[in-house]
């Protein structure tokens, strides 16, 4: 095991799949000579060429449609889209036809395609450059959306994700690239599946169901519940599409209570998706309603406070947390 | 001849009206030239004839409707006969009257002021229960433990928010219940039972049936346990289609180990001594360990494998039976089962199980043979799949190389869920038993 | 506007044959497709290629087998002509399971990837992103391929045709956009549309060379594709055809063709028909006589009719398809965990 940063992981992944496959390539906007917007791709240009690390014009649309049209031609990029506030850009190619060909071609063909792209908020980039779109993407049939939380998540999902033949849509966040986790060594090969979550951190008293940065945030937040005696259990989705929803399941059966967690605005997205299939796959094991803790219903304003206060807290996980877990427990678990 | 139809311009095109004929009856069209001017939901438009030939008949006059489909003309060469069972354009009816002004507009333009009035009065107080159907706020989980045990959770006082009744609640009043469980004895049954009217969410069950009273009868009101058992019991025969699986097995080798066990455990301070009983639920641990699919609840539309084996042990009360739990028994030692057992039957005897122990079962154990009950047949203990029901050990007459030997011997009876097992299956796991029995060093291996 | 002057460049009697033989059957299958959808056989939208067909062919027969074609909406024709069974195309349109894209995809979404037709795309201007994108796939590659788009006036306006048309260029793909322009996007009129009146100054904006074709003119059409599937096929790069041409009949089979006059209409069907233009030329020049244009009819109605017949007696998609192929792996938004051998979903 070494201990490198998420970016670094990332930028393994890509390198060794491309050694792996020659079908494999990158193409953005100034991954080559600039080395990625985040550095993630810094240096692939000097061991593939420019042919394989494209550098492409400020153009969402065409690189989305040369990614999806050269899958179907046989080959298996890997887009990158400098944020996830551009991807709406191409949203029509990724929704209109990389969902779409498979089934509506009737199983011909396939789009073996990965669309990296960072978003989120918390780096005062302002109301259109701190977004996540991951629910309108998740409520596609067609496509996958994973988002995972640490480097050894990242680099093993992104070599799943490299190697599944659907278009997949791996969202990363700006601040989660300067994260560092444990790896395994190069050369230890291994991968993590697209459709597993895990739990993080075990707990009896209350699920944290969350994915991406806040996975992190939850983590601290249960530390903190622990001084006063509530075990939380966090749940890292890591993939939101396909959700892991017998996990969310196994943990609320022992818990009876759950908190969703996510960065994203409140109504209609993601966490919203998760409580209601929780309602309706394990109503009868709940012991209260599930708390929800979100970004604020808000465009992300620039001004450091108000952007801090946009953004969901660790207080705010400890606050959902007490007001659904008794405080008193008569009755021990077994 | 060729019959023209009301054409399907557009997939939400239901009907067409024909605005005017653009040819006459003996005129000649082409193949794709328009004849008729047609009128749809959204626009006008041509229909033509996909045939060359003569305009012989005009089945649907301009001005009226049909359905797309029908027949409004018939093409054909200019002297071919019109058959008889030609289509027909649907009689043309008197136009539906579609007057809009048949209705007077004053009608619904009224609005209930009383109802309006009625709405605003109830506004105030809205969450003042009227009456004595008061809301009893409770959790899922709570409400779904209270019903699996027959508690009646409208006694019981909530402390989550709002008063709601939280799980906590629900297993605090279940663990005083089970210290002591009075049994209420009603003396005259025509008054209804205070618990009875105070129970109306958890019904008896088998209530169909009236049993009629004759002078000298006593009447006992069910107790909690009972009206538990009588429920679960009578869903699991309801709902679990069971069958029986019979073997009988050689005890001799568990005779000898379970001595010289006992003869270790004398030596060891603390060291409960071993049953028949414990030996045996071993033996089905670590079945359940070989074959986890028998370790598993059939749950509507899957099947739920546990990772736990938790063996639950029938013991017989006064009043009743309660099923205590020996949790994880696959990993227990013989010795840590048999204490555990131990600690449990006394507990349940003294009335001082907690819920834990009676939580969690994933197979029982039954056993009869200390009344000398040579074989039966038990009822499962949902959502378990099997129950397995032990006889008494007696010297039985085998043949063994030709000649008739004594062995002792019992009899196990496996009642299985068909919903979740076959009966290969049973079988398969009712030998494995047999065999960890008949050569019992596995138990201790 | 100087219209190519149409050659007979170096085919033989039977190619000629060949290329009317296909016109007439691009027209009977839509004349009946037509006829369908006006018993209710098929659903949706259905458009149309009548009048246009000189153009299908013309680009049709100068492509190789290995080549792409990504169409519009309107590609029953194209489906057909790069070797889809008409049959499997009309029961497509029947939405029957043995449609070339399994019922599942209808009028617009013809797809066959043996035979290069990378399907009707019904988002006006992706299939010029798309084929851009298949085109850097060839050269990526280095297979002997070009990947053709095929769209109308109206994808002119769209994004998707200047960020395609600068890839292309710039990376030099061999791809050719071919722009069938039949004057109307839907009800709109080109110079209603377009802030210029050509494409030439859009190609020249990209560097990309320009051919402006008679659309109805087959010989015409194959002659400027086949310079342009040379040209792209020697690496040197895209090039932009503007193919002149008219649609007979509607936009779609619901349209009434308010926006625009019957006798404009009537003068193009009459006077321009390219079918009837390319019989006049043969005629001319004594490579068919009518007994050929006859027999060419009399085949393609039975083929037709047989297509008709094959796409009634086929059995609608089996109720389980609903779920098959939303994706490669079969999971969809829930990934139900299989604990060894426990049947879920």
């Amino acid at each position: 095991m070494r201990t490198i940063m998420y970016r670094e992981a990332l930028r393994e992944a890509i390198a060794e799949e491309m050694r792996r496959d020659e079908r494999v390539y990158i193409l953005g906007e100034d991954i080559a000579g600039y080395g990625g917007t985040y550095a993630v791709t810094k240096g692939l240009i000097d061991e593939f060429g420019g042919e394989r690390v494209r550098d492409t014009p400020l153009a969402e649309e065409i690189i989305i449609g040369t990614a999806i049209g050269s899958a179907l031609a046989g080959l298996r990029p890997i887009a990158e889209l400098m944020t996830m506030n551009f991807s709406l850009l191409a949203s029509d190619l990724i929704i209109n036809s990389a969902a779409k060909f498979h089934y509506m071609f009737g199983g011909q063909t396939r789009i073996p395609l990965v669309i990296r792209m960072p978003g989120g908020g918390g780096a005062q980039r302002g109301a259109q450059h701190s977004q996540f779109f991951e629910s309108m993407f998740a409520h596609i049939p067609g496509l996958k959306v994973v988002m995972p939380a640490t480097p050894y998540d990242a680099k093993g999902m992104l070599k799943s994700a490299i190697r599944d033949n659907d278009p997949i849509l791996f969202v990363e966040h700006e601040l989660l690239y300067s994260v560092k986790g444990e790896v395994p060594d190069l050369g230890e090969e291994y991968t993590v599946p697209l459709d597993r979550g895990e739990v993080k951190r075990e707990g009896r008293d209350v699920s944290l169901i969350t994915f991406s940065r806040m996975t992190h945030v939850c983590l601290q937040a249960a530390e903190e519940l622990a001084k006063d005696g509530i075990e939380a259990e966090v749940v890292d989705l890591r993939s939101i599409r396909p959700i892991d929803l017998d996990l969310v399941l196994d943990s609320i059966r022992k818990t009876n209570r759950a908190v969703v967690a996510e960065e994203g605005w409140k109504y209609y997205g993601t966490g919203q998706g998760i409580a209601a299939l929780v309602y309706e796959h394990g109503f009868d094991w709940l012991d209260a309603p599930i708390g929800h803790v979100t970004g604020r219903d808000v465009p992300m304003p620039y001004s450091k406070p108000l952007e801090k206060a946009a953004l969901p807290s660790r207080a705010e996980v400890i606050a959902a947390v007490k007001a659904i877990v008794p405080a008193k427990r008569t009755v021990a678990a077994r | 001849m060729k019959t023209v139809v009301m054409p399907k311009m557009g997939d939400t095109m239901e009907s067409g009206k024909i605005l005017s004929w653009l040819k006459a009856e003996g005129d000649h069209v082409d193949k794709g030239e328009a004849i008729a001017e047609i009128e749809t939901d959204k626009v006008n438009i041509e229909a033509q004839s996909f045939v060359d030939g003569t305009l012989r008949k005009i089945l649907v006059p301009a001005g009226e409707s049909v359905d797309v489909g029908t027949a409004i003309a018939l093409v054909g060469a200019p002297d071919e006969p019109i058959e008889a069972g030609s289509p027909q354009a649907t009689a043309p009816e008197a136009a539906p009257a579609r007057s809009v002004a048949a209705s007077p507009a004053g009608t619904n333009g009224v609005a209930p002021s009383a109802a309006v009035a009625t709405a605003v009065a109830t506004g105030n107080g809205a969450s003042a229960p009227v009456g004595t159907d008061e809301r009893v706020f409770v959790s899922p989980i709570a409400r779904r433990i209270a019903s699996e045990n027959g508690l009646d959770v409208s006694r019981l006082t909530g402390t989550g928010p709002n008063g709601r009744i939280i799980r906590q609640d629900v297993e605090a009043a279940l663990s005083q219940q089970m210290v002591a469980i009075p049994p209420v004895v009603s003396p005259t049954p025509s008054q209804p039972a205070p618990a009875e009217a105070a129970t109306p969410t958890t019904p008896a069950p088998a209530a169909a049936v009236s049993v009629p009273i004759a002078e000298g009868d006593e009447v006992v009101q069910l107790s909690t346990m009972r009206r538990t058992i009588a429920r679960r019991l009578q869903q699991s025969m309801q709902n679990a289609p069971h069958f029986y699986i019979t073997m009988s097995v050689d005890t001799t080798r568990l005779a000898e180990l379970r001595e010289r066990i006992n003869d270790y455990a004398k030596a060891q301070p603390g060291a409960a001594k071993v049953s028949y009983n414990d030996l045996i639920v071993k033996a089905c641990a670590m079945a359940l360990a070989r074959m986890p699919q028998v370790n598993a609840s059939f749950d509507g539309d899957r099947i739920v494998r546990h990772h736990h084996i938790n063996i639950g042990v029938a013991v017989a009360l006064d009043d009743g039976l309660i099923v205590p739990v020996i949790t994880d028994a696959d990993r227990r030692g013989v010795l840590d089962l048999a204490h555990e057992s131990t600690r449990l039957v006394e507990a349940a005897r003294t009335g001082k199980l907690t819920p834990a122990d009676i939580q969690g079962g994933t197979f029982t154990v039954s056993n009869l043979g200390m009344f000398g009950v040579e074989e039966f047949t038990a009822v499962i203990n949902p959502p378990e799949s099997a129950i397995l029901a032990v006889g008494v050990i007696e010297p039985t007459a085998v043949v063994e190389e030709g000649q008739v030997v004594v062995r002792d011997r019992m009899k196990l009876t496996l009642s299985v869920d068909h919903r979740a097992l076959d009966g290969a299956t049973g079988a398969r796991f009712l030998a494995e038993v047999r065999g960890l029995i008949e050569q019992p060093m596995g138990l201790l291996v | 506007m100087a219209l190519r002057e149409a050659t007979r460049g170096g085919l033989t009697r039977d190619q000629l044959l060949e290329l009317h033989y296909q016109m007439v059957l691009v027209r009977q299958f839509e004349e009946a497709a037509l006829e369908q959808y006006t018993l209710g056989h098929i659903g949706g939208f259905l458009h149309l290629y009548i009048g246009e067909e000189a153009t299908g062919v013309g680009v049709v027969s100068a492509l190789r087998p290995q080549d792409y074609v990504v169409g519009s909406y309107r590609e029953h024709g194209y489906a057909i002509l790069k070797g889809i069974e008409p049959r499997a195309v009309m029961a497509e349109l029947f939405g029957k399971a043995t449609g070339c894209s399994k019922g599942k995809g209808g009028s617009m979404h013809m797809f066959s990837a043996e035979h290069g037709v990378i399907g009707g795309q019904a988002i006006v201007g992706a299939q010029l992103a798309i084929a851009t994108g298949m085109a850097f796939g060839i050269r990526y590659l280095h297979e002997d391929r070009v990947a053709v788009s095929v769209f109308g006036d109206g994808a002119v306006d769209e994004g998707a045709f200047h960020e395609s048309l600068n890839v292309a260029s710039l990376w030099k793909l061999p791809a050719i956009f071919i722009c069938e322009n039949n004057q109307y996007s839907m009800g709109m009129a080109v110079e209603k549309a377009w802030s210029v009146p050509s494409l030439e100054p859009r190609a020249a904006a990209y560097a990309m060379p320009y051919a402006r074709v008679d659309g109805m003119d087959v010989l015409a059409v194959r002659d400027t594709v086949r310079a342009a599937v040379e040209r792209a096929a020697a690496g040197e790069g895209p090039t932009l055809i503007e193919a002149m041409t008219y649609r007979f009949v509607g936009h779609s089979a619901a349209d009434p063709s308010y926006y625009r006059t019957r006798d404009e209409v009537k003068e193009w069907s009459s006077t321009r028909d390219p079918i009837v233009l390319f019989e006049e030329k043969l005629r001319t020049d004594g490579k068919i006589n009518d007994a050929e244009i006859a027999e060419h009819n009399e085949k393609v109605a039975q083929v037709v009719a047989e297509a008709v017949q094959f796409a009634e007696e086929s059995p609608f998609p089996a109720p389980d398809a609903l779920f098959e192929d939303v994706m490669v792996d079969p999971r969809g938004a829930i990934a139900w965990r299989t604990r060894e051998g426990s049947p879920r979903d």
